[in-house]
C-alpha cells in the first residue's frame, strides 16, 4: 500500500465517522426537538434555530474524535467554544419565555422559564455527547459499530433527558369546587376570598378541583414551592383553556397549600371539562429543577455521618 | 401582598383610616352592585369582609 492510499483510507474513515457522528447528533436534536401543548418551541424560527445549532453540536462532538487521533490537542478548545454558544441558548430560551410570559393569561412563572432554558442548553450537550461516542466507536472499530452506536444512542438520549413527572411524587384526584359564604373550597382545602356572588357562580361553574398529595416527605417540599404550583397551573391552563379575561381579577387559577397535611388544592378554570386530560395535564407535569430537594436524604445523610 | 385599592361598605361607621376611597351604599344590594362595578373597572378582585364590607385589593401576580 503506497502512503497516499493509507492516507486516503485514513481519511475516509475519519470522514466517515465525521459525518456519521453528526448526522447522528443531528437525528438526537431532532427527537429531542418537541413542540407539544407547551407550543414551545412551535415557531417555525425557533426551531431552526435549535436545529441548526443541534447540528453544530453533532459535527463539534464527531469532529473532536479525529482531531485527537490526530494529535491536534488544541481541537479541544473548541468544544469549550461550543460551551459557550450553548450558554448563550439557554440566554435566549430565558429572554423569550420571559417576555412572552408577561402576557399570558396564566404565566409560566420563572421557575418554569428557568427549567425550559436549562433544558434547552442541556439537550446540546446530549447531542454533542452521542455524536462523540458515534464517532469515537466509527473511527475505532468501523462504519458497522458506528452505526450500531447510532442505534443504541438514539434511545438512550431521549431516556437521557426524561425527567420526573408530577404523578411520580403526588396522588392525585379531583375533589368539588364548593362556596362557603365568600370562601371558595376545593374539597376541604380554603383556596380564596371571591366577594361577588356572580363570581363565585362562574368559578364553581367553570372551575375543576384537584387535590394532589404528596407521596413523601421529599414530595410535599416539591409541592410546596410556588414555581412547582405556577406550573401546574400553566399547564392545566395550556392544555385545557383558561376561562379568564384582563378585567375579571376575581378568576384566577389558583393552587393553595393545606399547610396541615402538605396537600395541594388546585384550583383551574378550564374551557374544556375532559377529566382524562386534567389527570393527564397535572400527571405530565415537569418537576422543575429549582423545586426537587431531597431534605429527607440530606438529615438521613447527616445522620449517618455524625453530624 | 395585596394593596386595597377601595372599600365598598353599608355600614360606613365600621370603616374609617384613610389610604383608599372608601364608598356608602344604601342597601347590601347596592353594595354588591358597586363592588361589581369597581372590580371591572380596577381590574381588582372584590372580597368580603364581614357581612357588610367589600374591599378591592391588588393582587400582584403571585409567583413571578
Amino acid at each position: 500500500m503506497s502512503g497516499w492510499e493509507g492516507f486516503r483510507l485514513a481519511a475516509d474513515r475519519d470522514v466517515i465517522a465525521v459525518v456519521l457522528g453528526t448526522a447522528v447528533g443531528g437525528i438526537a436534536r431532532v427527537l429531542l426537538l418537541r413542540s407539544d401543548y407547551r407550543q414551545y418551541p412551535a415557531y417555525p424560527h425557533g426551531r431552526l434555530i435549535h436545529l441548526s445549532l443541534g447540528l453544530i453540536a453533532g459535527a463539534l462532538g464527531a469532529l473532536a474524535v479525529p482531531a485527537l487521533m490526530a494529535e491536534e490537542y488544541t481541537a479541544i478548545t473548541f468544544l469549550s467554544l461550543a460551551a459557550q454558544q450553548f450558554r448563550e441558548v439557554r440566554n435566549m430560551e430565558r429572554n423569550t419565555l420571559r417576555a412572552v410570559d408577561g402576557q399570558e393569561l396564566v404565566p409560566r412563572g420563572d421557575s418554569y422559564i428557568e427549567g425550559i432554558a436549562v433544558v434547552f442548553e442541556g439537550r446540546n450537550y446530549v447531542v454533542m455527547l452521542a455524536s462523540f461516542f458515534v464517532s469515537l466507536l466509527s473511527v475505532w472499530l468501523g462504519l458497522w459499530a458506528g452505526l450500531a452506536a447510532g442505534a443504541a444512542v438514539l434511545p438512550a438520549t431521549r431516556l437521557l433527558m426524561r425527567g420526573r413527572r408530577g404523578a411520580d411524587i403526588a396522588d392525585i384526584a379531583f375533589a368539588p369546587v364548593r362556596v362557603d359564604e365568600a370562601g371558595v373550597h376545593v374539597g376541604d382545602i380554603y383556596m380564596m376570598n371571591v366577594g361577588l356572588p356572580e363570581d363565585r357562580e362562574l368559578i364553581v361553574r367553570a372551575g375543576i378541583g384537584i387535590v394532589l398529595s404528596p407521596k413523601n416527605d421529599d414530595a410535599r417540599v416539591t409541592l410546596a414551592h410556588g414555581g412547582q404550583r405556577q406550573a401546574i397551573l400553566y399547564d392545566l391552563s395550556a392544555r385545557l383553556g383558561v376561562f379568564r379575561d384582563e378585567g375579571e381579577p376575581a378568576l384566577v387559577p389558583t393552587a393553595k397549600l393545606e399547610l396541615a397535611t402538605g396537600r395541594v388544592g388546585v384550583l383551574a378554570l378550564a374551557r374544556e371539562h375532559d377529566m382524562d386530560k386534567v389527570l393527564d395535564a397535572v400527571r405530565n407535569v415537569p418537576l422543575l429543577e429549582a423545586a426537587v430537594r431531597h431534605p429527607v436524604r440530606a438529615n438521613r445523610k447527616g445522620k449517618e455521618s455524625g453530624n | 401582598m395585596c394593596k386595597i385599592v377601595a372599600v365598598v361598605t353599608v355600614r360606613r361607621e365600621e370603616v374609617s383610616g384613610g389610604g383608599a376611597p372608601v364608598f356608602a351604599a344604601g342597601s347590601p344590594e347596592a353594595a354588591e352592585r358597586l363592588a361589581m362595578e369597581l372590580e371591572k373597572v380596577l381590574d381588582c378582585a372584590a372580597s368580603r369582609i364581614g357581612d357588610h364590607h367589600f374591599v378591592l385589593v391588588d393582587r400582584a401576580p403571585p409567583f413571578r
